[in-house]
């Protein structure tokens, strides 16, 4: 099923949104008798990790240098992470980005604009491998699963996702399913496949 | 092969030619006695106009108000150093120091001309010397001069203006010590000049200014020139002027301009090589947008400001219509070029060079297909143009490479006559022949005419910029060669497919110039008329025309043919298993005493040098180095180069270059240094990374992200040494960028026994292979994955952590 | 209206507050030494100072950059600006000279926060396109300007980057 997706962004976003809408319904009229709370975890964790790997998200979830654009090529002009994740020498992320997108310039921007911190890199992880990593709780200081359900419900890079600017496609799911979703997964009991 | 028939003999000219230059020959001799004259009433006649407490001294000298000397400069100052170079000359020539004299664009309603870029683009070759060739070029150079266009390209600026601008300070000089010696009762010999001042032996003095009421009434004599020897200046150099103000942000280009109620024009051009606007609607309506214009294949808002006319362009409702818009892409092109190529009976087609029979040359064959894609010129300021138009009259500034082209284009588009223009000419952010069209003057024209009495400066986004240019022209060519016993060629075929770029340049210019009747010299530049000495071998271009709008770009035919042939060499080099460097001698012995070749060779031999002293150093990535070297004659100069490559995995790194240059007489080397290592650097640039595409007749790219550049981090070191082989002076501007494409690729082919041969060398797409390292960065795993370019070692050591001060906290003032 | 503090004196600029610096300095200021080059933040022909800090002006907002320390070519001042202008004019290097103003700038951000780095550290940090390819000539300026600053330095006593 995640083969069919990784295929093709645009069917993908299609088969997304109609998995959501079919999760939600199954949800919303009582689902049949073999679903479980975590089995919905689960379902629900098959859709958030497409999320997480949307250009949108991926781009900036990255070792050194971030990413750009839907064809993912090497930030341009050249930028690398730095001591502070804010970048180096006079490519300092704030030299170039605004708390907003600017759409002359084309560049993208929201309040604190930088590169995830290293220790959020999935890209080339599986389904399991990613789910393990994410709810590491030493990764939020032990305020898990706070601190992650607020990153994702209210962190501006994150919000900026799903109004990236001209030329950027958006998540293709809406920012409230979306959270629905993890809010799902977590009171499911963080579900991961065993791969 | 070709049923079109061709002299079979040396002369080197193909036949329909030589009829061409039989006839302008025979007219030629009629008309130009009626042209020498006119000549005289113009050229050598005119004063440059002189205001009050002003005198001026023919067509190129004013003591200015202020004492000061200025020199009239029919050429645009893009970068090259023209306006510095006529300083030099004037300062060394009136005994000045250099910070007394003034460069000026010279008044765009003179005689001035630029009769050598024309000569240049002649299918003669220029080692042959004969009574009647030398004839034919004397009466076009009167024709043209009298017609008095003038233009800058060609790497022809120093060589056009630098015996009239010595000579007129010779007269001035001369008149000047007439003037003193009356003055002063004594004889001009035994006067004393020095500091700009004239003194006579009792110690009386005066300053040229102070002399030049006097001397306003003397008539000027022709002085005899002396052979441009070193001076205080000339083969030395000196500080250029205009240095200071383009380091402190105060020098003025046409971007720059800004008149009082300016406003500004955002312009889009039809997506679609060749579709016309067919609905432009504006849908915002403030007071600050000013209007929606149309033209023949754009649309324009005019607004209050340039970033409001944006943000209108964008809204705007506009439509393109098609119907004779181009449908090809690039693989089209190639598809064309490679059916022209195989096509026996091709029509379009000229031999430019035939020597001895190619047909019975026998031996062993070494064939090779070569290609090279469009190019765009991306010169740092993008197009632009301000334009003041009235009932009477229009005002244009804007950097380009003509003013007679502006002065003549924009009077056609709106309807004045030439006189009735003005030409302003800041400085140049760039030329690189792209403003030599001048379609940007044109259209802040046709703009500025729907509001007349405002000025409206026309910008041109990046991606505008790079969608409508006039092409390098993309280009595919066989080359086949028959190798001797000895293992030197003793036939070439060359032939290339290829829009004639010179004609439809004309085409532009002049509605009515007839096509296709000369053949494009500019087109085979960099492989006809080789100094190599190949007894039999044909070169001809097969004209290919899609309608892709191509132009000149920086060194013309030569970036195209001087990376096909000097790949070439390098290839039969291999074939005859001989070194590269010894090859090209042996070729060069081959050609005898003819003064192109013993150049040539002179060059060469520089190559060996360094090649010796300096040898290829071992990698420092973990990739495999190699050398290539690659020579070409441009512009009447000779270039030599070498570069050291390292290439790992799919990436080239061009560590370093050496090039040697011999320009004839060579008046400023260091400028001349600046300029070779500027145009190797533009050559690499294209050669690395640069490719226009179209898809369904647009243009792919659009910025620097989809158009990559050179960056100082794979900037190679170049060392640039100058040959003084006292030849006449030859071009500067451009004879670096043909060589380093071959050079790179022929050091692949060391390095790799990968042998490229299509443009650009990249083996796979990249930007820039070196990534800037930053000296502060912690991250170990960073510097892990780089691997390669660039790591500073010391970057790791704990010692020098304290070297790098963390940036200053974000909020401190 | 947002006011501006550029080049230490306070400017009203009518510029949309969601527009580039650059156009607000270019238009409404014409102040021409910051140039337009890509528009992109490709190619740092636009840089000025924020707070002391490059940054490339056709990408920061007229409301991002209010408030803030804007220092433009025209108004650079101290002794690292000057060292640099008189590297940039002893090794001749513009051409062409556009993209000048914005390595200058670059190259003064980077010696500001840091003198004490090597030629080869500062030039590693600056990314601008330089289509006249001076590139050595500015290798040659960077080396001559770090001299003249570590005299400048032994000469008199540091009273703090500027």
């Amino acid at each position: 099923m995640t083969g069919i997706l990784r295929s093709g962004r645009l069917s993908a976003s299609r088969v997304f949104a109609i998995l959501v809408a079919i999760q939600s319904l199954l949800i919303a009229f009582g689902c049949p008798a073999e679903s479980t709370a975590e089995s919905e975890s689960l379902a629900a964790w098959g859709q958030i990790v497409q999320v997480l790997r949307h250009p949108r998200c991926l781009n900036c979830h990255q070792l050194e240098q971030p990413l750009q654009g839907d064809s993912r090529r090497v930030h341009i002009p050249p930028v690398v992470r730095g001591p502070d994740n804010l970048g180096a020498g006079t490519m300092r992320c704030y030299n170039c980005h605004n708390d907003r997108n600017n759409e002359m310039a084309r560049v993208p921007g929201a309040p604190n604009w930088s590169l995830a911190p290293a220790s959020m890199l999935w890209e080339g992880k599986s389904d399991a491998e990613l789910c393990e990593l994410i709810k590491t709780p030493a990764l939020y200081h032990d305020r898990f699963p706070d601190a992650l359900l607020q990153h994702l419900a209210e962190d501006h890079v994150v919000l900026w996702a799903w109004h990236p600017g001209a030329g950027r496609a958006p998540i293709p799911v809406s920012h409230d399913d979306f959270v629905g979703l993890v809010k799902i997964w977590v009171a499911g009991g963080l579900a991961c496949l065993n791969s | 092969m070709t049923s079109e028939t061709t002299s079979s003999r040396g002369s080197g000219i193909a036949r329909r030619t030589f009829l061409v230059a039989a006839g302008l020959i025979g007219g030629g001799l009629f008309v130009g006695a009626g042209v020498t004259a006119a000549r005289l009433a113009t050229i050598d006649r005119y004063r440059l106009p002189a205001g009050e407490g002003e005198t001026s001294f023919g067509a190129w000298l004013k003591i200015a108000r202020d004492g000061r000397i200025e020199v009239a400069v029919p050429h645009q100052e893009m970068g090259q150093g023209i306006y510095a170079l006529a300083a030099l000359l004037a300062a060394e020539g009136l005994r000045l120091p250099i910070e007394a004299v003034r460069p000026v664009q010279a008044p765009t309603n003179a005689p001035f001309a630029n009769p050598t870029m024309l000569l240049d683009g002649l299918p003669f070759d220029e080692h042959v010397h004969g009574p009647l060739k030398d004839v034919a070029i004397w009466t076009l150079d009167e024709l043209l001069r009298a017609f008095g266009l003038s233009a800058t390209g060609g790497s022809t600026s120093t060589r056009n203006i630098a015996e009239p601008v010595r000579a007129c300070c010779a007269t001035m000089m001369d008149i000047l010590t007439r003037a003193a010696a009356e003055r002063f009762g004594v004889e001009t010999d035994r006067l004393k000049i020095s500091a700009g001042r004239i003194s006579a032996p009792n110690g009386e003095t005066a300053s040229y200014a102070e002399l030049a009421p006097e001397a306003a009434k003397l008539s000027p004599r022709a002085i005899p020139l002396s052979r441009l020897t070193a001076g205080t200046y000339v083969g030395k150099g000196a500080a250029r002027a205009d240095v200071p103000p383009k380091t402190e942000g105060g020098a003025p280009y046409g971007i720059d301009v800004r008149d009082k109620g300016q406003l500004y024009a955002a312009i889009r051009h039809s997506p679609r090589i060749g579709g016309t606007p067919a609905k432009a609607e504006l849908r915002q309506q403030t007071p600050d947008i000013r209007g929606i214009v149309t033209g023949n294949d754009y649309v324009a808002v005019v607004a209050t400001s340039y970033y409001k006319a944006v943000g209108a362009l964008e809204q705007a409702d506009i439509s393109w219509n098609d119907d004779y818009a181009l449908n090809i892409s690039t693989k089209d092109v190639f598809a064309a070029y490679r059916a022209a190529l195989d096509d026996a009976g091709y029509k379009s087609h000229f031999v430019l060079e035939h020597q001895g029979d190619v047909v019975a040359s026998r031996g062993r064959i070494v064939k090779a297909t070569y290609q090279a894609p469009y190019l765009a010129h991306v010169t740092m300021e993008p197009m632009n143009a301000t334009a003041l138009v009235t009932d009477k009259g229009a005002t244009i500034w804007a950097g380009h490479q003509s003013s007679d082209l502006v002065k003549y284009r924009v009077a056609h588009a709106i309807g004045l006559s030439c006189d009735a223009i003005r030409v302003v000419t800041p400085f140049l952010g760039g030329g690189f022949g792209r403003r030599a069209d001048v379609d940007y003057a044109v259209k802040a024209a046709e703009i500025a005419y729907h509001f007349k009495g405002t000025p409206v400066q026309t910008i041109w986004s990046r991606a505008e910029d790079i969608r409508n240019d006039y092409y390098r022209p993309a280009a595919m060519a066989d080359v086949s060669g028959t190798l001797d016993d000895t293992g030197l060629p003793s036939g070439l075929r060359y032939r290339i497919a290829v829009p004639p770029v010179t004609d439809r340049f004309f085409g532009r210019v002049f509605a009515y110039a007839p096509q296709g009747w000369l053949p494009d010299r500019s087109t085979v530049d960099g492989a006809v008329f080789s100094f190599y000495g190949i007894k039999n071998r044909i070169i001809e271009n097969l004209e290919v025309d899609l309608g892709i709008p191509v132009g000149f770009w920086r060194s013309v035919g030569h970036s195209l043919n001087n990376f096909f042939f000097e790949t070439f060499v390098d290839e039969l080099a291999s074939a005859a298993a001989v070194e590269p460097i010894e090859y090209r001698a042996r070729l060069l012995g081959a050609a005898g005493e003819g003064q192109a070749s013993t150049r040539a060779a002179n060059v060469l031999a520089k190559l060996a040098k360094r090649n010796l002293e300096q040898p290829l150093a071992g990698p420092e990535f973990g990739g495999k180095t190699g050398r290539g070297v690659a020579l070409s004659e441009c512009f009447h100069s000779f270039v030599g180069q070498m570069a050291d490559v390292e290439v790992a995995g799919e990436r080239i790194r061009v560590k370093q270059v050496f090039a040697v240059v011999d320009c004839g007489f060579c008046i400023d080397p260091p400028n001349v240094v600046a300029q070779v290592r500027s145009a190797i650097n533009y050559g690499l640039s294209a050669a690395l990374y640069e490719r226009i595409d179209i898809e369904n007749g647009k243009i792919v790219q659009e910025n620097f992200d989809t158009y990559p550049v050179l960056t100082l981090a794979d900037a190679p070191e170049i060392v640039v040494e100058i040959a003084n082989s006292g030849a006449d002076i030859g071009g500067v501007g451009e004879i670096g960028t043909p060589g380093i494409a071959p050079a790179v690729g022929n050091a692949v082919f060391a390095a790799t026994g990968r042998r490229l041969r299509s443009l650009p060398l990249g083996l796979k797409t990249t930007i820039a292979p070196g990534s800037p390292v930053y000296a502060c960065s912690s991250s170990r795993a960073w510097r892990r994955s780089l691997g390669r370019a660039n790591l500073s070692r010391k970057c790791a050591a704990e010692k020098d952590r304290g070297a790098c001060v963390p940036p200053a906290p974000r909020g401190s003032g | 209206m947002t006011t501006l503090n550029i080049n230490g004196q306070k400017c009203d600029v009518s510029a949309d507050p969601d527009s580039p610096l650059l156009w607000a300095l270019r238009d409404d200021l014409a102040m021409t030494g910051t140039k337009f080059g890509c528009g992109r933040a490709f190619c740092g022909a636009c840089t000025v100072h924020i707070d002391g800090e490059a940054a490339r002006s056709c990408s920061i907002l007229v409301r991002t950059a209010a408030g803030k320390c804007i220092t433009t070519i025209e108004g650079l001042s101290g002794d690292v600006p000057a060292a640099v202008k008189a590297a940039w004019i002893e090794a001749q290097v513009p051409q062409c000279g556009y993209c000048q103003p914005g390595f200058v700038m670059a190259v003064t951000s980077v010696l500001m926060k840091n003198r004490d780095q090597t030629a080869g550290e500062v030039l590693s940090q600056i990314t601008n396109i330089c289509r006249c390819g001076t590139y050595d000539a500015i290798r040659a300026a960077v080396g001559i300007a770090l001299k003249d600053l570590a005299r400048r330095a032994q000469a008199t006593p540091r009273e703090g980057s500027q």
